[in-house]
C-alpha cells in the first residue's frame, strides 16, 4: 500500500518546505567527509509505518516485508537490475527434461543467525509445514500453488531439495524466492499449533532466526527498528562484495518510523537519513538544494505500478442495458482511449515526471514488453469518429447512442489517492471535449472494492494495481476466469472470442519455459489487449530516489530501488555541518 | 453515598456497553473487511481470503462476533490484532504510556500556566498582559493542532533545537539511564508544547470569564468589604467559586488523555496510541478498533465521574441540592 498523502498535506509541505528554502541562513548545509575506511558503517532510513510481524509466512504490508527482506533469503532472488533469476540460498539448480521438476543445490556452509547449520530439511519444512499448512494464515500459499494444487517439495541428503508440479511451470524459479524458515526454532511452534501468534513483533528479537545479511538487535514500538550485521552470513554465489569491505559491508542499518510525510522529507534534507523516496511532485523542493544537502537525485525511469480506466462488461452487472452495450462496444473503448490527454496528466499530476503507458506490462520489464506497442496518442477528433463508426451520433455536441440515450457515465475511484482524484477530473474534462458526460464518485477503498467485486454496481473505474514482473502475476487480472478480471469477474467461459484467446496465451506462457517462446506468447496478449482495450492505460510516474552522497554501493535499478543488494551497500564518508 | 456511586457505575456500565455494540455495528456496516485489501492483490487468491475469513472468524454472523467479543471481554481478553497477529492488550500496553505521558505533560503544561495567568488577567480587564493573552487565546483556538505540529516541525528542521519526529534518537533508546530520560524530554518538549498551546486558550478564556462572573457577585463584595487581603481575595474567595465549570472541563481532558493527541502525535512521529488507532481504523482491524474505542470512552466516562465525584466534594451548594 502507498503512502496516504492529502491534497492539503501536500499544498503544506510545500509551504513548510519553501519557507525553510527561503531562510537559508546555512544551517542545513553538509558537507561530505572521508571515512578512513568504509566498514562498520550503518545507514539509516525513514519508514512509515510500524512493522505489524517479523513472522514472514504472515508479513503483509510493506514494512514488514521491507525488514524481512534483510533477515531472510529463499532458495532463489530476481536481480532487480535485469530481472533474471539469480542462485541465493540454492548454489545452482537443474530443470529436468519435462519440465516438471527442479533439482536445487544448496550452497554449503549455511548457517542460521544463531550458529546452527541449514540444510534441506529446513526447506522441505517450510514449504510442508508452513507455507501448504492450511491453519497457517498465509498469503503467500496462493503463489505456491499450480491449478489449485501444491508443489511437491522433497529432500536428498542434507544439500539438494527436489521440487515436482503437476505440470511445466515457467515462474516456478521466480516463487522460490520465497523465505525459508529454520525449522530447529519453529517446529515446535508448529506442533502446538501457535505459528499464526510466533513471531510477532513482541518476540524476544533473538528468537528470529534467519540466513539474510541482517539480525534484529531492537525494535521500540512507534520509534525505530534497529538491525545488525549478521556474523554468520554467507552471500550468495556470484555476488561480489564492494571493494575492501565484507558482507554486508555496514555493521549497522537503522530504520526510523516517520508516519508524517513532510516530517520524512525535512529528516532527509537535515542530514538525518540516507535514502528518501522522491514524488514527482517533491522534485521542485529538492532540486535547488542537492548541493548543499549533499545528496544525488535519481531518476530509475517508469514505475511498475500502472492506472487505467476501465468500464463494467459484466452482462450480470445491474446497470441499464444499453450501457453494457456501450461498455462492451470496442470501438467506444478505444474512442475513450483516444479522448485522453495523457500529457496533461502527466504535466499536472506529476509534474511532467512520468511516462504514457501502452500495455499492460510495465516498460520496465525489459524481457516482457512488447517494444512494438505504443501509447494512444491524444486526438479528440479520431475519437468521435470511432464514436460515429461505433453506432453513436452527435446532437449539439453532445454524444447520444442509436436509442437515443445520452452518454453520461459514472466514474469511480479511490479517495486514498489525491493524485487518483486529480486524473479523474482531467478525464472528466477531456471526455467532455468529445460529448461525454462523466460524474466523479470518490469512494473509499473497501466500498469501492466491494461494489467492483462483489455487487458489479459500477461504470466506469479509475484504478491501479501493483505492478508484477513475470506476466503469470496478471493471471488473476487477464483470465477470464480470474477474480480481478475487472470488466467481468470469474467468468465460467470466456464471454468474448479474444478473452478464450488470451485464456489460450496465459495458459500455454505458463507452461513454456523456453524464455524466447515466453517472450513472443505475451508479446501476443498485450498485442490483444492494446487492440481490445478493457483497460484504458493512463501514466506511470517516474521513480525516483534521492541518495545521500556518502553512501556507496548505490545504483539505480528499474525493478528495485537503488540498492542492487543490501549487502553492498557501505558508508565512504560522514556528513558533517560546514 | 455508596448507593449513589454504585448506580452511577452502573450507568456507566449500561453506557459503555452501548457505546461498544454501536460501534462494533457501524464497523461491520462498513463496507469490507480487514482482509478487502488483500482481496484486491493480484497474487492472492480467492481460496485464501475465504480460508483467512473463516480463521479469523469473520465469516461468522455479526451478532455472534460481538457476543463472542463481549464474553472475552469479562475474562479480560480484548480479541486479537488482525495486522500484528498479537492480542489487543499488548498492543495498547505498549502505546499507552507514551501517550499518557504527552498528554498528561500538555495538560499539566496548560492548566499551570493558563489558570493562574486567567485569575492574574481577570484581576485587570483590558490591562495589557489581558489584552495580550486575550488576542493569543483566539490565535490558539482558531489554529488547528496539526497546523501548529507543522510549524513546530519547521521550527526543529530551520534550527536543530530539537530533534524531529519520534521519542527516542538511536543513541538515547540504547543508552537508557539518565541520558535516556533527557533524550525523552528533549523530543517531549514540542509535541507537548504544541498541545498545551492548542487547550491554552480555551481555558484561558473560560476561566477569565468565569473569575470575572464571580466577582461581580455579592459574596466577593461582602468579603472585599471585610478587608481581606488581595491574595486571599484572589485565590481563596475567586479562584474556589471559579473553578467548577473548568472541573467539568477537567473529566473532558481526563477523557482526552488516551486519544486526544492522535493528530500530534501523527505528526510528530510520537509512539502512542494515536498512530496504532488510526492505522487499525483504515484497514478496519476490527478488534484493535474496538479495543482502542474501550479504552477512550472508558476513561471518557471515568473521566466524567470523577469530575462529578469532586464537584459534589468541593463545592456545597451541589453537596445540599443531593441530599435533599
Amino acid at each position: 500500500m502507498g503512502r496516504r498523502r492529502s491534497f492539503f498535506f501536500l499544498g503544506l509541505s510545500l509551504m513548510v518546505l519553501v519557507a525553510c528554502g527561503c531562510q537559508g541562513s546555512g544551517h542545513t548545509s553538509w558537507k561530505v567527509v572521508p571515512r578512513a575506511s568504509p566498514v562498520g558503517g550503518k545507514m539509516v532510513l525513514d519508514v512509515v509505518s510500524d512493522p505489524k510481524t517479523f513472522n514472514p509466512a504472515l508479513a503483509t504490508e510493506t514494512t514488514s516485508t521491507q525488514i524481512l527482506g534483510y533477515l531472510f533469503r529463499g532458495l532463489t532472488r530476481q536481480s532487480p537490475v535485469s530481472g533474471k533469476i539469480k542462485p541465493d540460498l540454492a548454489r545452482d539448480w537443474k530443470v529436468s527434461e519435462d519440465g516438471r521438476k527442479v533439482v536445487f543445490h544448496l550452497q554449503s556452509g549455511l548457517v542460521w543467525s544463531d550458529g546452527v547449520p541449514f540444510d534441506a530439511r529446513d526447506v522441505v519444512f517450510t514449504f510442508r509445514e508452513i507455507y501448504y499448512n492450511p491453519s497457517v494464515a498465509t498469503a503467500v500459499r496462493s503463489e505456491l500453488m499450480v491449478d489449485g494444487k501444491p508443489f511437491i517439495v522433497e529432500r536428498k541428503g542434507r544439500d539438494t531439495v527436489i521440487v515436482k508440479t503437476a505440470r511445466p511451470f515457467a515462474p516456478l524459479l521466480e516463487t522460490m524466492g520465497v523465505e525459508i524458515l529454520p525449522r530447529h526454532i519453529l517446529e515446535p511452534v508448529v506442533k502446538k499449533g501457535q505459528f499464526n501468534q510466533a513471531w510477532s513483533v513482541r518476540e524476544d528479537l533473538s528468537h528470529i532466526v534467519g540466513t539474510g545479511p541482517f539480525v534484529l538487535k531492537k525494535y521500540l514500538p512507534g520509534q525505530l527498528v534497529v538491525l545488525s550485521a549478521n556474523p554468520h552470513y554467507r552471500p550468495p554465489v556470484g555476488l561480489q562484495p564492494s571493494p575492501g569491505c565484507p558482507m554486508p559491508c555496514l555493521s549497522r542499518l537503522i530504520l526510523r518510523i516517520v508516519p508524517n510525510d513532510t516530517s520524512t522529507l525535512i529528516r532527509f534534507m537535515t542530514g538525518k537519513t540516507d535514502l528518501y523516496g522522491v514524488s514527482p511532485q517533491q522534485m521542485a523542493v529538492l532540486k535547488p538544494v542537492r548541493k548543499k544537502g549533499a545528496f544525488r537525485l535519481l531518476v530509475r525511469g517508469p514505475s511498475l505500478s500502472e492506472s487505467f480506466v476501465t468500464f463494467n462488461q459484466n452482462p450480470r452487472a445491474p446497470l441499464p442495458a444499453w450501457k453494457i452495450r456501450w461498455f462492451r462496444n470496442r470501438l467506444f473503448r478505444k474512442g475513450v482511449a483516444l479522448s485522453i490527454d495523457r500529457t496533461a496528466l502527466i504535466n499536472i499530476v506529476l509534474n511532467g515526471m512520468g511516462e504514457p503507458i501502452a500495455g499492460p506490462v510495465p516498460r520496465a520489464v525489459k524481457a516482457f514488453f512488447n517494444e512494438q506497442l505504443h501509447p494512444f496518442a491524444y486526438d479528440p477528433e479520431k475519437a468521435r469518429s470511432c464514436f460515429v463508426q461505433a453506432g453513436f451520433h452527435y446532437i449539439r455536441g453532445r454524444l447520444f447512442d442509436g436509442e437515443g440515450h445520452r452518454v453520461l457515465v459514472i466514474l469511480l475511484t479511490n479517495t486514498e489517492s489525491p493524485e487518483r482524484i486529480q486524473m479523474a477530473q482531467i478525464i472528466q474534462a477531456n471526455l467532455k471535449d468529445v460529448g461525454i458526460k462523466i460524474r466523479i464518485v470518490p469512494l473509499q477503498f473497501n466500498m469501492l472494492a466491494t461494489m467492483v467485486m462483489t455487487s458489479f454496481q459500477w461504470e466506469m473505474l479509475l484504478f491501479g494495481l501493483t505492478g508484477v514482473i513475470d506476466p503469470h502475476g496478471d493471471a488473476s487480472v487477464w483470465k477470464s476466469s480470474g477474480f480481478l478480471h475487472l470488466w467481468n469477474p470469474r467468468e465460467p467461459k470466456p464471454d468474448q472470442p479474444w478473452e478464450a484467446e488470451v485464456d489460450r496465451l496465459f495458459d500455454l506462457g505458463d507452461t513454456t519455459l523456453d524464455p524466447v517462446m515466453r517472450k513472443k506468447i505475451y508479446d501476443q496478449w498485450q498485442v490483444i489487449a492494446h487492440h481490445e482495450v478493457p483497460l484504458i492505460d493512463l501514466v506511470t510516474p517516474d521513480q525516483i530516489t534521492a541518495v545521500r552522497d556518502t553512501l556507496g554501493g548505490i545504483r539505480p535499478t528499474p525493478l528495485g530501488g537503488v540498492v542492487p543488494h543490501i549487502s553492498q551497500v557501505f558508508q565512504k564518508a560522514v556528513l558533517a555541518p560546514s | 453515598m455508596i448507593r449513589k456511586i454504585l448506580t452511577r457505575l452502573v450507568h456507566l456500565a449500561v453506557v459503555l456497553l452501548g457505546i461498544l455494540f454501536l460501534s462494533f455495528l457501524l464497523i461491520h456496516m462498513a463496507p469490507g473487511n480487514f482482509l478487502s485489501q488483500m482481496a484486491m492483490n493480484p497474487q492472492v487468491s480467492p481460496e485464501i481470503i475465504r480460508r483467512l475469513n473463516v480463521l479469523y472468524g469473520l465469516d461468522k454472523p455479526f451478532y455472534v462476533q460481538f457476543m463472542d467479543w463481549i464474553g472475552a471481554l469479562f475474562r479480560g481478553n480484548l480479541g486479537y490484532s488482525f495486522s500484528y497477529h498479537l492480542p489487543v492488550v499488548q498492543l495498547l500496553l505498549s502505546r499507552i504510556p507514551l501517550t499518557l505521558l504527552l498528554t498528561a505533560s500538555a495538560v499539566c503544561l496548560s492548566w499551570g500556566v493558563a489558570l493562574p495567568l486567567a485569575v492574574y488577567g481577570a484581576s485587570k480587564p483590558n490591562g495589557w498582559l489581558d489584552r495580550t493573552l486575550t488576542g493569543f487565546s483566539y490565535l490558539s483556538i482558531s489554529i488547528p493542532s496539526f497546523f501548529l505540529a507543522l510549524l513546530g516541525v519547521l521550527l526543529a528542521g530551520a534550527t536543530g533545537w530539537f530533534p524531529i519526529g519520534g521519542a527516542h534518537n538511536v543513541e538515547g533508546a540504547e543508552s537508557g539511564g539518565l541520558a535516556g530520560w533527557l533524550d525523552l524530554l528533549r523530543h517531549l518538549t514540542l509535541p507537548a508544547l504544541t498541545l498545551a498551546l492548542g487547550s491554552f486558550g480555551v481555558l484561558y478564556r473560560l476561566m477569565r470569564s468565569s473569575v470575572m462572573e464571580a466577582e461581580s457577585k455579592p459574596f466577593f463584595a461582602a468579603a472585599r468589604a471585610r478587608g481581606l487581603s488581595p491574595s486571599i481575595l484572589r485565590y481563596r474567595y475567586l479562584f474556589r467559586n471559579a473553578i467548577n465549570p473548568l472541573i467539568t472541563l477537567f473529566g473532558m481532558e481526563l477523557g482526552g488523555l488516551l486519544s486526544g493527541a492522535a493528530f500530534v502525535e501523527m505528526v510528530y512521529g510520537w509512539p502512542g496510541m494515536g498512530r496504532l488507532m488510526l492505522h487499525a481504523v483504515l484497514t478496519e482491524d476490527l478488534y484493535l478498533v474496538m479495543g482502542g474505542i474501550l479504552a477512550g470512552s472508558a476513561m471518557l466516562l471515568l473521566g466524567n465521574m470523577l469530575a462529578d465525584g469532586a464537584l459534589y466534594l468541593l463545592d456545597p451548594r451541589i453537596r445540599e441540592e443531593g441530599s435533599e
